[in-house]
């Protein structure tokens, strides 16, 4: 090997050790990372309520909430599917003293939305299974004694838009396998029809659907507004009754809705 | 030298002969010579029918004209130097039966609406008059009739049977 | 001949739930999103005392504040069209007799396959099968079985009886009945001869048929058509006429000489047509109740391609002179011609609109058939068609708002378009498909279909949706359709 050649590669030997040694030792100062907050849930909603609907805090325990008289009906078996977010069996034990309104108002919406569940799965013939997923001391560690507090304080200010969005979303699941309309010639698809449902408690229909207005009328198609309308009821009619949270009964007693046949979800 | 005479005789019979054989199809054998060799053979074509063309029938118009149907391309209904051919043709035969009077039909391919075929079928026949009329055919004798795609003559859906249902025929009274 | 409707037990209309009145009492709240709605309206005051109106607000107040007593509102988007199920059980007699046509008992069903038939080949019904049937007594025809028809999965209802009066005539009831609403939506009574009971079928078929889908009747109708047999190079072909659904069909002249592109008279008492009688191509008027034709137009020339106008009185035509083909109008009892169109191409294939004032027709004027509109005296003349191909066989919708044609481009297709020539939209799909004519109600379209190499015609419908494309019985093959207007 000639000379010129040796020294070239020492120097690229050491050279190479050198900048090894360097990066291991950490002798080149790194940057900062700027820190980055935490993530946070992001949900976009139609519906954003002015009005907070986190509840006030009380500073007294709560009243002990009665049970109702009457259980409110589990879901039979629940279908394996909706696995996420089982359905808590309704009996949570009243006196469960943590006041967190806002999940549990906004939960009993998410498990039903599988549209499979509503009135067919329900075969009536299988009271059994209620009691296996509680062990026999399953009160343990709850206090059973009656809280001493007084507060009155509601567990929610108001139903979140949250909770209406999921609602509407749940009805709307219900509603929409049973709408069909005459395939119409003329753009009858254009008509509009709003439609007002009042229900009674069970999910069933209290006082019959009326039309309360239409939209997307004109001469070409207004040969086939009763008939679009008539669909409109007559999908009401059909899916009745609703499976509904019943604590939110007050949001879905009295229904608008609004048909719009020609418009893909 | 008898002999030699006689044999260029029997040569120039057979080459006779053998001449008279040239229009045939050459797979046959010459006919065998000498006495048994007529003019005609078996294989010419057959005499004529007894009964012959009566002059001024439909039949002596074919034999004259040679056809009474030209064609046209599709939607088209000018008349091409083959079909100015064959009506000349048919011009000199209706000048020379002048009490005739013949009927045109004008017809259509498949790929036409109904009522736009009649009407069509009704310009290539009027075309064809047209070019008899010139030809000196007095109008009067002629009158024009469409058939649209009512009358194929083929009846495949093809090009070639297309071709052939695209005409003008001449029809003369039997 | 008319049909006597008339009303059983007159009752007006029920007045179904679907009524076109605005909200009443509900306030119009024209809130923007993420508003604050107005404050709770009160309590509805309907039997409710002051003193519990004023309760209910205070607890209204307390429990669960303002925002909860607003309507919720849901959006259902996005109708799925899909034909209707409906019941149609056989229709029961009050007491068997005997008529010409059967026993009211048997005429009972064959009424409720009529109208089964007709419903089902709409393609806007699904009639329920018989097995999921009940058998259906007399009293309860006014006085339907909702629980069972509710289970059934029958969303309308159709009940009927077959009675024989005392001279000779059949009264035939039509009830159609909401399921859901368990309400009765129409009711309808017709007196026919019994010979014509699959008239009054027809006629309950159409109660029904417009009651629920809003469009107008067609079921008692007639098509007239040619009936083709024979080889391709030498059909025979036929005027014949039939009931829409194919029954009652009839032969009306004997083959002897072609006839094609038949067309009803309004009145239906005629027909008009072309035929070759006597080696000539003419337009000749067919009266059906004698049996005998008459010329029309005494011409040289040839004539075809003839429609009626809507009253009755003109028929419009084509004659070809000398290779070049115009559209004339003449008296329908006859007279001399006048004449509408002059270009020198070929302008055929004439309709009238349904009122009567312009005609569309086909024109190869601009090089290539095309459609054209004008008014009924000639004028005004302008071209509709503009898409690629060719465009022909014209027919204008009895509603007036579209006009059917045979598009030329490779094959044939039927299709719809505007009267101005916009939205053009092509249904059908065959080899050589052509020569559309128009239900009464303008929703169906009837054509011929041609099959390729064969050469063989049928009839075909379609919905002017473009759904429900099937073949029209017939004994022979068939072409050149036309359907007659609603029978009265």
């Amino acid at each position: 090997m000639e000379r010129s050649e040796r020294t070239g590669l020492g120097l690229s030997v050491v050279g190479h050790i050198g900048l090894l040694a360097i990066l291991s030792l950490n002798l080149m100062s790194v940057r900062k990372m700027p820190k980055l907050s935490e993530p946070m849930d992001v949900m976009l909603v139609d519906k954003a309520g002015l009005t907070s609907a986190a509840p006030e805090i009380s500073k007294e325990a709560p009243q002990a909430a009665e049970a109702p008289d009457v259980a409110p009906t589990i879901e039979d078996a629940p279908p394996p599917e909706p696995a996420p977010a089982k359905p808590q069996p309704a009996p949570k034990p009243a006196p469960a003293p943590t006041p967190k309104p806002a999940p549990k108002a906004a939960e009993p919406p998410k498990p039903t939305p599988p549209a499979a569940k509503p009135a067919p799965p329900a075969p009536p013939a299988k009271p059994k299974p209620k009691a296996t997923s509680l062990g026999t001391d399953f009160l343990k560690g709850i206090p059973v004694d009656k809280s001493a507090g007084k507060s009155t304080a509601p567990r929610a200010a108001a139903i979140s838009p949250l909770a209406m969005n999921g609602l509407a979303a749940l009805i709307a699941s219900q509603v929409k396998p049973c709408y069909t309309i005459p395939a119409g010639g003329a753009d009858a698809a254009s008509i509009v029809s709003k439609i007002r449902l009042r229900l009674k408690k069970d999910g069933s229909i209290a006082v019959a659907p009326e039309v309360v207005g239409n939209l997307g009328v004109n001469p070409a198609n207004q040969p086939y507004l009763r008939q679009m309308n008539e669909a409109a009821t007559r999908a009401l009619q059909r899916c009745a009754p609703y499976k509904l949270p019943a604590d939110l009964f007050e949001a879905w007693q009295d229904i608008v809705f609004t048909f719009r046949p020609a418009q893909m979800s | 030298m008898a002999r030699l005479t006689m044999r260029i005789a029997l040569v120039s019979a057979l080459a006779l002969s053998v001449a008279a054989c040239s229009k045939k199809k050459p797979e046959e054998l010459p006919p065998p010579p000498a006495a048994t060799a007529p003019p005609t053979t078996t294989e010419t074509p057959p005499p004529p029918p007894s009964t012959t063309v009566v002059p001024g029938s439909r039949a002596d118009f074919l034999a004259q004209a040679g056809t009474d149907t030209i064609h046209f391309g599709t939607d088209l209904y000018d008349i091409d130097a083959e079909s100015q051919a064959i009506l000349s043709k048919q011009a000199q035969w209706l000048a020379k039966y002048p009490n005739t009077a013949v009927t045109i039909e004008g017809h259509c391919d498949e790929r036409g609406t109904r009522e736009y075929n009649l009407a069509l079928g009704e310009r290539r026949a009027n075309a064809a008059k047209n070019f008899l009329v010139n030809a000196g055919v007095a109008p009067s004798r002629l009158s024009v009739i469409s058939y649209g795609k009512e009358r194929p003559v083929a009846t495949g859906s093809d090009e070639e049977s297309w071709a052939q249902n695209r005409r003008a025929v001449t029809v003369v009274p039997q | 001949m008319r049909l006597r409707p008339f009303r059983i037990f007159p009752k007006s209309a029920n007045p179904s739930p679907s009524g076109e009145r605005l909200g009443r009492g509900l306030s119009n709240c024209t809130c923007a999103r993420g508003e604050t709605p107005p404050p709770a309206p009160p309590m509805k005051e309907r039997g409710v005392s002051r003193a519990g109106a004023i309760l209910a607000f205070f607890i209204a107040a307390l429990g669960l504040s303002a925002p909860a007593a607003a309507q919720l509102e849901v959006d259902i988007t996005g109708g799925i069209a899909q034909p209707m199920p409906i019941a149609i059980p056989g229709m029961p007699t009050p007491s068997v007799a005997n008529t010409p046509a059967g026993d009211t008992a048997s005429l009972g069903q064959r009424v409720a396959d009529v109208v089964t038939n007709d419903l089902k080949n709409s393609g806007l019904f699904n009639p329920l099968p018989k097995s999921a049937l009940e058998t259906v007594s007399h009293p309860q025809v006014t006085a339907p079985d909702y629980i069972f028809w509710t289970q059934s999965g029958a969303q309308a209802l159709v009940q009927g009886f077959v009675q024989a009066n005392g001279d000779g005539s059949l009264t035939v009831g039509c009830y159609l009945y909401d399921v859901l609403a368990k309400s009765e939506l129409a009711r309808q009574g017709f007196v026919v001869q019994p010979a014509q009971w699959r008239r009054a079928a027809h006629k309950c078929a159409d109660t029904v048929y417009t009651r629920l889908t809003g469009e107008g009747p067609y079921f008692d109708s007639r098509v007239v058509y040619v009936s083709e047999t024979g080889p391709k190079t030498n059909r025979t072909k036929r005027l014949a006429i039939m009931d829409q659904d194919g029954a009652n069909h009839r032969f009306l002249t004997n083959g002897q000489t072609i006839v094609l592109t038949p067309r009803f008279a309004p009145n239906q008492q005629t027909i008009t047509y072309m035929s070759y009688t006597n080696n000539r191509a003419r337009v000749y008027v067919y009266d059906i109740g004698s049996g005998t034709q008459r010329l029309v137009v005494d011409q040289p020339n040839m004539t075809f391609a003839p429609r009626f106008s809507p009253d009755g009185r003109s028929i419009v035509f084509s004659m070809a002179i000398g290779g070049n083909t115009d559209i004339y109008r003449v008296a329908a009892s006859g007279g001399a011609p006048q004449r509408l169109t002059t270009s020198p191409g070929i302008d055929t294939g004439a309709s009238y609109s349904p009122d009567g004032s312009r005609i569309v027709f086909e024109s190869d004027r601009s090089g290539t058939q095309q459609l054209y509109v004008m008014n009924a005296d000639g004028s005004n003349q302008s071209r509709i068609s503009f898409g690629s191909g060719r465009y022909g066989s014209a027919a204008w919708s009895p509603r007036g708002d579209l006009i059917a044609f045979t598009r030329i481009g490779g094959g044939f297709n039927v299709g719809i378009m505007g009267v101005d020539g916009s939205g053009e939209k092509i249904l059908t799909n065959g080899w050589q498909d052509e020569g559309p004519s128009w239900s009464p109600n303008g929703r169906v379209i009837m054509f011929f279909r041609t099959g390729q190499g064969s050469g063989k015609a049928d009839l075909w419908s379609v919905d002017l949706t473009g759904v429900n494309e099937r073949p029209v019985p017939t004994p022979l093959d068939g072409s050149d359709p036309a359907w007659g207007p609603l029978l009265p």
